[in-house]
């Protein structure tokens, strides 16, 4: 990765903006959001063809054109230092831009507002741009999903333009491509996250597996025989609630685009009751057959999605075509009694687990140690900070981000602390595949042996499920 | 009738037995609780043969003819005393001094009631069952006595025996009633009588058979249906409290005619004359239940028992091949499975031959019940479900093998318990009362037995499927998975690139875990880095601490090696040597470098010098240190 540094690095002093006072906070924003291709332009005067979505759209074409030229720029600049696609990022001091090629030619573009606090100083309002605050590897992680979310949705972006540069056809699909991008972006964008909310659960993608006893899971793990039993069905995933029981054979990012689609999906069509006996999910008066992109034995290609729901299970059903009526009605005889025992018992047994933890839950403002334990290999994660609940600075969130690591890099031993600006301790440890991280607010320890002594307490007193020799 | 190459599931023993004909001359009797065949010529007086239980046990003899033609004849359980009975109201008892009779010492024991029948209870001991009662004699030949030991008194019609329960069942003169009498040596027990529903109903005693079905007595008893006028079996079983019989099952046999009843392999088999066919019931497969009394249709249609081919003896060398008549009017049948034509001079015993039976039953998961009960079911059940992952494979039959699976392991699990249980709870001076109950189940299917059929299918697409759903079953029954399953489950899930069950697996400890197979999953660890990591975690739950710190070592993590060794063994413990060698081999400063310190601290504290013991010989790494940070440069490092 090579960050780019443009414009003025903040070199303001720390302890001279603490003396000043705060008037008002403006965290980060989505300035923009572009996806272009440079092939598609090759002339002058065609700049307009080569941007496929520009979101704001509401702005002059120039502008747009404008920016995507500065991008090109920027990447084709980075890239006479190394590799064509390894320009990740731009930092300047009033935004942060992020850069991503999926596919060869195609990029997508990330522009964001940089966090920034009005402060009065000496009787003058100053704007102080926090661009420190926003973490690359977080926001790369955003972007990474808006592809693979369109993806999911409408598959690979090479295979929507086809046909020969420069022909009639070749403009048909170009404009085709725009149109579905606008659809699917538009309404994509605007359900986004809170990007000051983003944090490192979103940068690792990771989706929690439901922990069920030994019986259970086999039982929930059999039920995707009725692959076999039904072959047109190619797999079967199953949640519950938010969390998944069986991801079967699906590529992680599929699972987790899977996953936001589900959960979106679902949440909007009703309560529990509805689902007693187990239901399609509907759109409209027809169940949901949603025609979605998998990458299943190294092949992207599209499958016909099916939501069957009971209680709180969710069942996701792919098949090849759009079925008939007759097949849902025999499916739906198939899975109506057995997957809603399966979720009465599921539930039964994850109830027991909720009393259970519910007495070491805290309070997500306490200023007691909190702790973040992550499987790189399963994305499993075990932790007491509350998501979109500012338990966290920003600052310790981004170091713990810049901290973690990629998940495919070899597992090497590491041990690191990391006293932080406003007084917090992290503490790295990783060992096979696993990164587990304290952080220490600032009252209680205070040096390193405290911090030590205080990080080995939380991995001893918490690091029960996983068995790991060097605790 | 039955095309011969028709399809048969009974058959005749080939191992038969064959004795001299029913002629004018000779009689013949059969005693069924030793299994002995005796041919009488003359009264016994030109010789009398008695083969039993196999052809080739035979004993002859001559005894003179007393008068008066024998009525039943029977040795004692040790072919000791011979007991004859000639008349009506006496038995004669001739003692034998190896094969041959003492005839001058022949004891005439005479009654004053009408003698119905004998039966021996033990090598000296007869019990004599006559109009008025039950009576127990012991036989005294030294004195030439005999005397009575125990008297059940009870006026009695008719009688009937089960030699293997030791239970004779008595029909009154007064009710009808049926009263079973348990009769050991010394001791004769009434047993509540078989409750015939109707007071004033009269069986008769060709009605009645008694054998025992899965190791209970049964009272079977041929009667016709009152509304369809079609014949049925009774079984009245004798499991209640005391055991009392209790009328359980009836076999409906759908048919009208003369019946006859044996049992095989725990199966009710009730033969048909008018059709010669024979049908089969087995009281342990569901039926209908009325009134707590099961309904049963026959398994199958009613077919013919497998034809007979006798070859009789002859000069010629091809031999004379008789086809014998089967279900003749010639035949007497005894219990449990024998069949005598006694015009033919023939005894066979009845087999079932499951074989053809398998493919006559077509649903699967009755076919598994039904052969979980057989003596021979194991390895045909096997093959059936062979078959079933095999040719006849199909995503429909999952769940028919998943209750398959379970028939099997719920047997499988009880034998598991027992076992278990007897290992355990017996402490060596308390007496073992329990093991007597420790017989194992008719068919037993082990892991290992599951594992064979598993091999040829392994690396199919439904390999995995099948393997959890029986990881499923045995996880239902509470039986761990044993290594062979647990390897082949972890080879089909790493094919099939299912590595998060895999992971769940292993953290959930459904594999076994054991050095072995965490071993096996390290060899597989180059597929993927998740592999590496569960089979580091399973030595860890093992604490088997020495491989894994081998495994680090040999993936270069030296630190991560050296920090487990250091929890793992105490600091004094850890072999200097083969650390440096290690770190060494790393190429990397940073690591020999940490790694060399940590030693030279370990010196500082236990030996007060940062120098190595002689005995470490660490030499070459002392040098290797010594040239990669040579003390000058260290000293410039720290000047600068």
């Amino acid at each position: 990765m090579l960050p780019v540094y443009f414009g003025q690095k903040q070199s303001v002093s720390e302890r001279a903006d603490e003396m000043a006072k705060v008037l008002q906070r403006v965290e980060i924003t989505l300035r923009s959001f572009y996806v272009f291709n440079s092939n598609l332009s090759q002339k002058e005067g065609e700049e307009h063809k080569k941007i496929l979505f520009y979101h704001p759209n509401d702005i002059e074409l120039n502008t747009k054109i404008k920016d995507v030229g500065l991008s090109e720029a920027i990447i084709t600049f980075t890239g006479t230092f190394t590799s064509e696609d390894d320009c990740k990022a731009l930092h300047t001091q009033k935004t942060t831009q992020l850069f991503y090629q999926p596919e060869p030619g195609f990029w997508l573009v990330m522009v964001l507002n940089v966090p920034k606090e009005v402060k009065l100083k000496e009787g003058v309002e100053v704007a102080d741009y926090r661009g420190g605050e926003v973490s690359d590897r977080i926001y790369q992680a955003v972007l990474r999903q808006c592809y693979h979310m369109y993806r999911f949705h409408h598959g690979p972006l090479q295979t929507k333009l086809m046909a020969s540069p420069g022909s009639e056809e070749a403009e048909e699909q170009r404009q085709q491509l725009a149109a579905e991008l606008k659809t699917f972006y538009d309404r994509y964008l605007a359900t986004l996250k809170d990007l000051a909310q983003c944090d490192i659960m979103d940068m690792l993608h990771s989706i929690q597996y439901l922990a069920l006893d030994k019986s259970l899971f086999l039982r929930a793990h059999n039920f995707s025989m009725l692959c076999d039993t039904f072959t047109a069905v190619k797999e079967c995933i199953m949640f519950y609630n938010d969390q998944v029981v069986c991801g079967g054979k699906l590529a992680a990012s599929d699972l987790y685009s899977l996953h936001a689609y589900v959960l979106g999906t679902v949440s909007a069509v009703g309560s529990v009751d509805t689902f007693r006996t187990g239901a399609f999910v509907l759109e409209g008066e027809k169940p949901i057959a949603a025609e979605v992109y998998l990458d299943l034995d190294k092949q992207i290609r599209p499958h016909c999605l099916l939501i069957y729901r009971a209680l709180n299970v969710t069942l996701c059903l792919f098949v090849d075509a759009v079925p008939t009526q007759e097949f849902y009605e025999e499916l739906h005889a198939y899975l109506g009694p057995q997957l809603s025992s399966l979720a009465k018992d599921i539930a039964t047994a994850s109830k027991l687990n909720a009393s259970a933890s519910a007495t070491t839950a805290t309070n997500p403002d306490d200023g007691s140690a909190k702790y973040l334990f992550i499987n790189e290999q399963s994305l499993k994660h075990h932790t007491n900070i509350h998501r979109n609940a500012k338990s966290i600075p920003r600052n310790v969130m981004s170091i713990i981000a810049d901290l973690a690591n990629p998940i495919q890099e070899i597992s090497a031993a590491e041990e690191l602390q990391v006293k932080t600006t406003n007084d917090y301790w992290i503490v790295k440890r990783r060992c096979n595949w696993r990164q587990y991280y304290v952080i220490l607010s600032k009252s209680k320890a205070t040096t390193l042996l405290d911090v030590t002594q205080e990080a080995k307490r939380i991995f001893e007193q918490e690091l029960t499920d996983d068995v790991f020799f060097d605790k | 009738m039955e095309k011969p190459n028709g399809i048969h599931y009974i058959e005749l023993s080939s191992n038969f037995i064959r004795f001299d004909a029913v002629s004018q001359l000779t009689n013949v009797f059969f005693d069924d609780s030793n299994k002995q065949i005796f041919a009488v010529r003359s009264g016994g007086a030109t010789g009398v043969v008695v083969k039993g239980p196999v052809e080739d046990t035979v004993i002859s003899f001559c005894m003179s003819d007393r008068g008066g033609a024998i009525r039943s004849i029977k040795f004692s359980p040790d072919n000791q005393i011979l007991a004859v009975q000639r008349k009506e109201n006496a038995v004669e008892f001739v003692c034998f001094q190896g094969e041959q009779p003492l005839l001058q010492d022949i004891i005439t024991h005479q009654v004053k009631t009408l003698i119905y029948g004998f039966v021996w209870v033990h090598n000296r001991e007869l019990a004599l069952i006559s109009n008025t009662g039950v009576e127990i004699f012991q036989i005294v030949p030294e004195k030439r006595q005999v005397r009575s030991i125990k008297a059940l008194s009870i006026s009695i019609k008719w009688f009937a025996w089960c030699c293997d329960a030791n239970v004779a069942l008595l029909c009154t003169t007064e009710g009808n009633t049926l009263v079973p009498v348990l009769i050991k040596q010394k001791v004769i027990t009434k047993l509540p009588k078989v409750d015939l529903g109707n007071p004033g109903r009269e069986v008769q005693e060709s009605k009645v058979t008694l054998g025992r079905v899965y190791g209970v007595l049964a009272v079977l008893i041929l009667q016709s249906n009152s509304t369809t006028g079609m014949m049925e079996v009774e079984v009245h079983l004798l499991n209640g409290p005391g055991l009392a019989p209790r009328k359980c099952h009836v076999l409906r046999l759908s048919l009208v005619g003369r019946f006859a009843i044996n049992t095989v392999d725990n199966l009710i088999v009730v033969h048909h004359q008018a059709t010669a066919t024979s049908l089969l019931f087995d009281i342990a497969l569901s039926g209908e239940v009325i009134d707590n009394v099961t309904y049963h249709a026959p398994i199958t249609t009613g077919r013919s028992i497998k034809p007979f081919a006798l070859k009789l003896p002859s000069l010629s060398p091809d031999g004379q091949i008789l086809q014998c008549e089967l279900y003749s009017t010639n035949w007497v049948l005894f219990q449990p499975n024998i069949v005598i034509d006694a015009k033919l001079g023939c005894m066979w015993y009845l087999n079932l031959s499951i074989e053809p039976l398998c493919n006559l039953i077509s649903d699967r998961i009755r076919l598994t019940e039904f052969l979980l009960q057989r003596s021979s079911g194991k390895q045909m059940l096997l093959k059936v479900v062979q078959q079933l992952m095999g040719d006849q494979y199909k995503g429909t039959l999952l769940p028919v093998l998943e209750t398959i699976f379970d028939k099997i392991n719920k047997i499988y699990a009880s034998w598991v318990h027992m076992e278990l249980q007897n290992q355990t709870a017996l402490p060596a001076n308390v007496k073992s009362t329990t093991t007597k109950n420790t017989a194992p189940p008719i068919v037993l299917i082990e892991q290992s037995d599951m594992v064979q059929i598993f091999q040829p299918i392994a690396e199919r697409p439904f390999a995995e499927t099948v393997f959890m759903l029986y990881l499923q079953s045995l996880n239902k029954y509470n039986i761990s998975a044993q290594e062979e399953l647990s390897k082949m489950i972890i080879s089909e899930l790493i094919r099939n690139r299912s590595f998060d069950t895999l992971r769940r697996l292993v953290s959930y400890s459904m594999l076994l875990e054991s050095k072995s197979v965490a071993c096996f999953l390290l060899a597989h660890s180059d597929v993927d880095s998740a592999i590496s990591q569960m089979a580091i975690d399973m030595l860890g739950k093992i604490q088997a601490h020495e491989i894994i710190i081998e495994v680090m070592l040999g993936q270069g993590k030296v630190i991560d090696a050296l920090r487990l060794a250091k929890n793992s063994l105490g600091i004094d413990k850890v072999p200097a040597r083969k650390f440096l060698e290690a770190a060494y081999k790393t190429q990397d400063d940073l690591i020999f470098h940490s790694v060399y310190r940590f030693f030279q601290m370990r010196n500082l504290r236990n030996y007060e010098t940062l120098a190595f013991p002689k005995a470490e010989q660490c030499t070459e790494f002392i040098q290797h240190y010594n040239n990669t940070f040579p003390p000058d440069s260290a000293n410039k490092l720290q000047t600068s």
